[in-house]
């Protein structure tokens, strides 16, 4: 336990003398706090519980505030004492030595906060505290001389971590009193507009200290401030950073996760994933346990963004699916986005999910390492120059080989290898300009049994210059490369040796601004453009033998652009609009050949009318048009609120497969003038209600979308190295609706959330002139249909050293296609399909359970262990994957095939050092 | 510094697993037409069998018989096939014109008519060779094709296997079974007057299976149309491969509409099961129902039919002791009394005495083995094809 002194710094002497008027009938202490507060510069401390209960009636007319203090408090046996910095301490005990702790609270807005310093914290050994909780100082914003001439000033400034130098995004920044507050961006910036003179500024993030500041603002002026971490975590205090963030924020369909969120839920293997996480959120499906294709309100796999630092990973997966490819412990937070999807992101139907990594830490070198039964980790990070720039160089590999041994025959001569590398560094030039690096490299190669062997990888690279005008302006702009590339090859057979292989390139550059007009209308404004270059298949023989004719698909290219802006209007506190537009121009660009077909019938290969030529540079086909993203929101009281959004989405670019999981060979293919765009629209509607002092969050969302232009496959498509592609896919028409709930409770020893899903996705495909009519023109399932979807995630922490964790996943199985017969061909039985997804496997059920393992805290020694261990499908059940016919030696036999079929054990070790 | 000490756990049971699976689905009685074959434009057999779809739980064929099979030409000429067995429609030396195009015109009992579209002759090599090779699962067959004026590219084989194999004991001897008051009496006799003598007609027989695989190949992305691919392989210590091989490939050359036509019904039926499968599709060919809308199975295309035979002599082939690979045959030895055989030897068949009288030559014990280690007729014919060495 810490006793800090003062700081011994003389402000205003305190006016004992200034005069306050009550009139009160059985009113709590807060209010009369309150009231007394309103009326002078005290501020009061106490801890209400040591107080007790009781009700205060009290009028008087202007009175000296000793006196009247005295005649309130007196009676109630509570004795007061001023401090010489405008604090007024109430206490029930004996005299308080005001050489005090730091940690006494103030009373104020939510009871909760309150506490004393006996029952606040568990601390271990911490360091000396620099910053305060409540700061005594009071800090003057802006030059005095221009205080007559402003009467809204814009703050803005960095919320950092005292002890790593590292951002603190989505902190709350705020004041009570009015009600005013803003988040901070990824980078810990945030700017507000806040009335002249003097508040108290209240900071919170998770994770770290609530700090309070006092502040007068003169004129438009900077704060940074630096939190504390909390090492110790709080007893009795909640803090709920970003807490009514759910039921204040206009967005809907907007889920965040913090890492430390998505490290305690339990995981096959025991590596923390990103994507599972995602995946318990309601809203979001996936297949099967080998796939991390998310499915987001009806969306295939292909219509999410996925960005890390605003690079866009194509292919998040790892190891046929089973991992996800972001390294857990290099990121910093997760924010998916369903619905009120940001005018300043673009380019796909379902979701934009949007991974921020950490910065490394400014202050001293640190590492860590993670030794897992099938993944290692280690890294590094540290200053470049110290508080001004860092580094984090973060690296995963496998030695999995071993666990193919103790696979079934099919897959014993199976092999995977993968790895990822990240490296992100971030230079702060000057207090105006920031500038942030992010590389990132993952490869995989494998083979299943054959001699067949896949890779794939993607490598990013992007540059983000942060600039800050003035206090209410500023701008991000960035610029990046991604590239996805996979190869297959085949050396068996000398005379057919080959390798096939396909790549997407992507250059980019994002220009966006903010303009914080003043509490009441802030702007955001940008332009985004993207090159793409496509290498849609390589088909090149290997070895001198071959006989493969090497075969090149043209690439293909387009350039991709928006502008956008959107504006944040706070009509009233309670009514709060956003309003987005954005316009969003594809243009397919040759060198290209397209074909055209005969209009009316369908486009076959023997249908091709002619091939029309376009010369490098031409603008083969343009595509556009507005894109509205629209969202309000209307507070009915402090923890609920009501929300809709409306949104239109437009997609350049696709995935085909045909495949139910996200196959890392799944070919993507630009707009041209015979795909054309997919275009979607979503309506959505919610209900967001806190309960107990905002620990626990409920949220009720519906939702309908439409969808144009999704692509299906024709029977029996073949989607590699197909030149006349167009032929093969048809356009259909989808229609997504559901119903979510989430209930979260973030903090407290027993931490987790329910979330439930009711929704569909169907397709309809009924033009006769594509083809083929699917399901006789009547709406079918789409693959991820699985209508009820509940998900328990529940964490249980006995100490600070030991706390479980548990997962439990039930959905209805999805759709697939059985047979409907028999036949005999060619020696054997064979089965026979007709209708897409009428049936569905068996319903899916898993719970998962895992313990974790704190080795002991001391500050001060060189390394910090902890374990998990844990079971990943703790009832054994083996949950279908897939179902499947197939004639071996004449005769037709039915399987089921789960990829877990036993409960997985897992221990991990995580090494942390300095 | 605190020792790290990592430990390992290497608890995994069973990772993926798959499981028979029973569909509950209660499948409709669907009965669509199944045309199976291809026209032999050359002086071949012409075979097509007819056959209907069944309901899932069934594993039997339902063949349509009785229906009015024809080779139609775009010359009006036409060529009648004959059901020689049920649901199997033939017709030998066609001999069809090449430049002249050809389909196949059906009339079931049911009064339903069906006819493909009209295909083009084409052109089908001669097979090169069919070559094998000792590799690690086994004894690999290879066909080696190629087409001089590059324009086969698609191809299908079947084949046909046959092999003689010896059962693994000679029997000289046969049960003999006297009705008498106390029942049925056992006692073993001789089958040969001689005594010296054995059965041949159980010794040596010969097992002919048809593929049951869908093989097919493309020269499309290649430079040439040149063909190795590998077709079937013997596992080692296969009962195939012990006295005589032989195998017979059958080549068909294909259009483009039958090869993809063959890979989606292939795909749909042996390609499934891995994680990443595409989902199974509808098939549809080129043969249409003309009374109704109903669906069709089945892709007609025209060509000579090529086909290579070759036998393979175990004791020639590179690294094959498997020959000497006997099934798992004892025997056991019997006395010669009614009693004894009903209680060890009814269920096995004699083999060769153990004891004889010396003076009346009567049997006193004997060696009985499993029948399928005696009679080879229970696993094959004994009667020699003939085209068989």
């Amino acid at each position: 336990m810490m006793a800090l002194a003062l700081a011994s710094t003389s402000y205003a002497q305190s006016d004992t003398s200034s005069k306050i008027s009550l009139e009160v009938n059985n009113a709590s202490l807060y209010s009369v706090v309150e009231k007394i507060e309103s009326q002078t510069y005290f501020h009061f401390y106490y801890d209400s519980s040591s107080l007790g209960n009781f009700t205060i009636s009290y009028t008087t007319t202007p009175k000296k505030i000793t006196t009247a203090l005295a005649e309130i408090f007196t009676p109630l046996g509570i004795q007061f004492y001023f401090d010489n910095q405008n604090n007024i301490f109430l206490t029930k005990s004996k005299l308080l030595s005001l050489a005090i702790n730091d940690y006494f609270f103030t009373g104020i807005k939510q009871t909760s906060l309150t506490a004393s310093k006996d029952l606040a914290f568990e601390t271990e050994e911490i360091g000396p505290i620099q910053e305060a909780l409540v700061d005594k100082k009071i800090y003057e914003v802006g030059d005095k001389a221009l205080s007559g001439t402003q009467n809204i000033i814009a703050l803005a400034g960095y919320i950092k971590d005292s002890k790593t130098g590292e951002p603190v995004g989505g902190a709350s920044v705020y004041i009570d009193k009015p009600r005013i507050g803003a988040t901070t961006d990824q980078y810990g910036f945030y700017s507000i507009s806040l009335p002249k003179g003097r508040h108290i500024l209240n900071i919170q993030s998770i994770g770290m200290r609530d700090v309070k500041r006092q502040i007068i603002l003169y004129s438009n002026g900077n704060m940074d401030v630096d939190l504390q971490g909390s090492i110790m975590s709080l007893k009795r205090v909640v803090i709920s950073a970003q807490k009514m963030s759910n039921v204040r924020g206009t967005q809907m369909g907007v889920q965040k996760l913090d890492i430390k969120t998505v490290k305690q839920v339990p995981v096959v293997f025991g590596e923390a994933d990103i994507l599972r996480v995602v995946t318990t959120l309601p809203g979001v499906k996936t297949v099967g346990e080998a796939s991390t294709g998310l499915n987001v309100r009806g969306g295939s796999s292909d219509q999410n963004l996925i960005l890390f630092n605003d690079a866009t990973i194509y292919n998040p997966a790892h190891f046929f699916g089973m991992f996800s490819a972001f390294n857990p412990e290099l990121i910093n937070s997760v924010e998916l986005y369903k619905a009120s999807i940001p005018a300043s992101y673009g380019g796909r139907l379902s979701s934009v999910l949007d991974i921020t990594s950490r910065e490394g830490n400014k202050k001293e070198f640190t590492g860590s390492a993670g030794i897992g039964l099938l993944t290692s980790r280690l890294n590094i990070e540290g200053p470049l120059v110290k508080d001004k720039s860092s580094f984090i160089l973060g690296g995963r590999t496998t030695y999995s080989n071993w666990l193919f041994n103790y696979l079934p025959e099919d897959y014993k001569n199976s092999r995977a290898d993968f790895y990822d590398l990240n490296l992100i560094v971030n230079h702060q030039i000057d207090k105006k300009n920031t500038v942030y690096f992010t590389g990132y490299l993952s490869n995989d190669k494998f083979n299943l049994n054959s001699d067949t062997a896949y890779s794939y990888g993607n490598k990013n690279l992007s540059v983000k210059w942060k600039h800050i005008y003035t206090t209410k302006l500023n701008s991000l702009i960035t610029v990046g490369n991604d590239n996805y590339n996979y190869a297959i090859n085949s050396q068996k057979l000398p005379l057919t040796a080959y390798q096939l292989s396909f790549s997407i390139n992507q250059s980019y550059f994002k220009a966006h601004f903010n303009y914080n007009i003043n509490s009441k209308h802030s702007i955001d404004y940008g332009v985004n453009s993207i090159y793409y270059s496509l290498n849609p298949g390589n088909y090149i023989p290997l070895g001198e033998k071959s006989l493969i004719k090497p075969d090149i698909i043209p690439t293909e290219q387009a350039l991709e652009s928006a502008l956008y802006a959107s504006e944040h209007y706070t009509i009233t506190s309670a009514l709060k609009l956003d309003a987005g537009i954005r316009f969003s121009v594809f243009n397919a660009l040759g060198p290209k050949s397209v074909n055209e077909y005969a209009a009316g019938i369908p486009r076959t290969e023997e249908n091709i009318l002619r091939s029309v030529n376009y010369a490098s540079g031409d603008i083969v086909k343009t595509y556009g048009g507005p894109e509205y993203r629209l969202a309000l929101r209307y507070v009915i009281d402090e923890t609920f609120s009501l929300k809709a959004s409306y949104n239109t989405q437009r997609q350049y670019i696709h995935s085909l497969s045909n495949t139910t999981a996200m196959a890392p060979t799944d070919v993507w293919k630009l707009s041209d003038p015979n795909i054309k765009p997919q275009i979607g629209d979503q309506l959505s509607f919610g209900l967001y209600k806190n309960l107990k002092s905002n620990t626990i969050e409920t949220s009720f969302e519906v939702y309908y979308k439409n969808i144009e232009n999704y692509l299906d496959f024709k029977s029996g498509a073949k989607l590699v190295m197909n030149k006349n592609i167009e032929t093969d896919v048809i356009g259909t028409k989808g229609k997504a609706y559901g119903v979510e709930l989430l209930v979260k409770k973030l903090s407290g020893k027993l931490n987790g959330w329910i979330s439930y899903t009711w929704s569909r996705i169907l397709l309809r495909m009924n033009d006769p002139t594509a083809g083929e009519i699917i399901n006789k023109g009547n709406f079918y399932p789409g693959n991820y249909d699985k209508p009820n979807d509940i998900t328990v995630i529940a964490n249980y922490r006995f100490s600070h050293r030991f706390s479980i964790s548990m997962n439990s996943n039930y959905s209805t199985g999805r759709p697939i296609t059985l047979p409907i017969g028999l036949f005999s061909y060619a020696g054997s039985m064979r089965t026979l399909y007709a209708e897409r997804n009428a049936y569905r496997i068996p319903d899916y059920f898993r719970t998962d359970f895992s313990m974790n393992i704190e080795g002991n805290h001391k500050v001060n020694q060189i390394f910090h262990n902890s374990w998990s261990i844990g079971v990943y499908n703790l009832t054994g059940r083996k949950n279908p994957y897939s179902i499947y016919y197939v004639s071996e030696n004449g005769m037709v036999n039915g399987y089921k095939l789960s990829i877990f079929g036993n409960a997985i054990p897992y221990i991990n070790l995580n090494i942390k050092f300095k | 510094m605190k020792k790290i000490i990592i430990y390992s756990l290497f608890i995994l049971g069973l990772w993926a697993c798959k499981e028979k699976y029973i569909s509950p689905v209660v499948s409709p009685n669907t009965g669509y037409l199944v045309v199976e074959g291809i026209i032999n434009s050359g002086a071949g057999e012409t075979n097509i069998i007819l056959s209907r779809t069944v309901a899932l739980s069934s594993n039997a064929i339902n063949y349509e018989r009785g229906a009015k099979v024809n080779v139609e030409g775009d010359d009006n000429s036409l060529y009648p096939l004959k059901e020689i067995s049920n649901g199997h429609y033939s017709v030998s030396k066609l001999n069809l014109n090449a430049n002249k195009k050809y389909r196949i015109n059906i009339a079931t009992m049911d009064g339903k008519k069906y006819l493909s579209n009209f295909a083009a002759v084409k052109n089908n090599p001669a097979i090169d060779s069919i070559n094998y090779k000792t590799e690690s699962q086994g004894l690999q067959f290879y066909v080696d094709t190629h087409d001089p004026t590059n324009n086969t590219k698609y191809y299908q084989w079947d084949y046909t296997e046959t092999w003689e194999f010896h059962s693994p004991f000679q029997t000289y001897l046969k049960y003999k079974i006297a009705n008498s008051s106390k029942g049925q009496q056992y006692s073993v006799v001789f089958s040969d007057s001689t005594r010296f003598g054995f059965d041949m007609g159980q010794y040596i027989c010969w097992k002919t299976e048809n593929s049951s695989s869908i093989l097919t190949g493309s020269t499309a992305t290649l430079s040439s149309d040149m063909i190795h691919l590998p077709i079937l392989s013997i596992s080692p210590a296969s009962w195939k491969l012990s006295v005589l091989y032989s195998v017979n490939v059958r080549q068909y050359s294909l259009s483009k509409g039958r090869y993809e036509f063959l890979q989606r019904m292939k795909k749909n039926t042996e390609g499934t099961g891995s994680i990443f499968d595409a989902q199974p599709s509808e098939l549809s060919g080129n043969i249409y129902c003309t009374t109704n809308n109903d669906p069709v199975i089945g892709y007609i295309d025209i060509c000579p039919v090529q086909e290579k035979r070759i036998f393979v002599d175990p004791y020639k082939v590179p690294n094959w002791a498997y020959w000497l690979y006997k099934p798992n045959c004892t025997e056991i030895d019997v006395t010669n009394n009614s009693d004894s055989i009903q209680l060890k030897s009814v269920n096995l068949l004699p083999t060769n005495y153990k004891d004889i009288n010396a003076m009346t030559g009567a049997i006193i014990s004997f060696y009985a083995a499993p029948p399928e280690c005696v009679d080879c007729r229970l696993r094959g014919s004994n009667i020699k094809p003939s085209f068989w060495k």
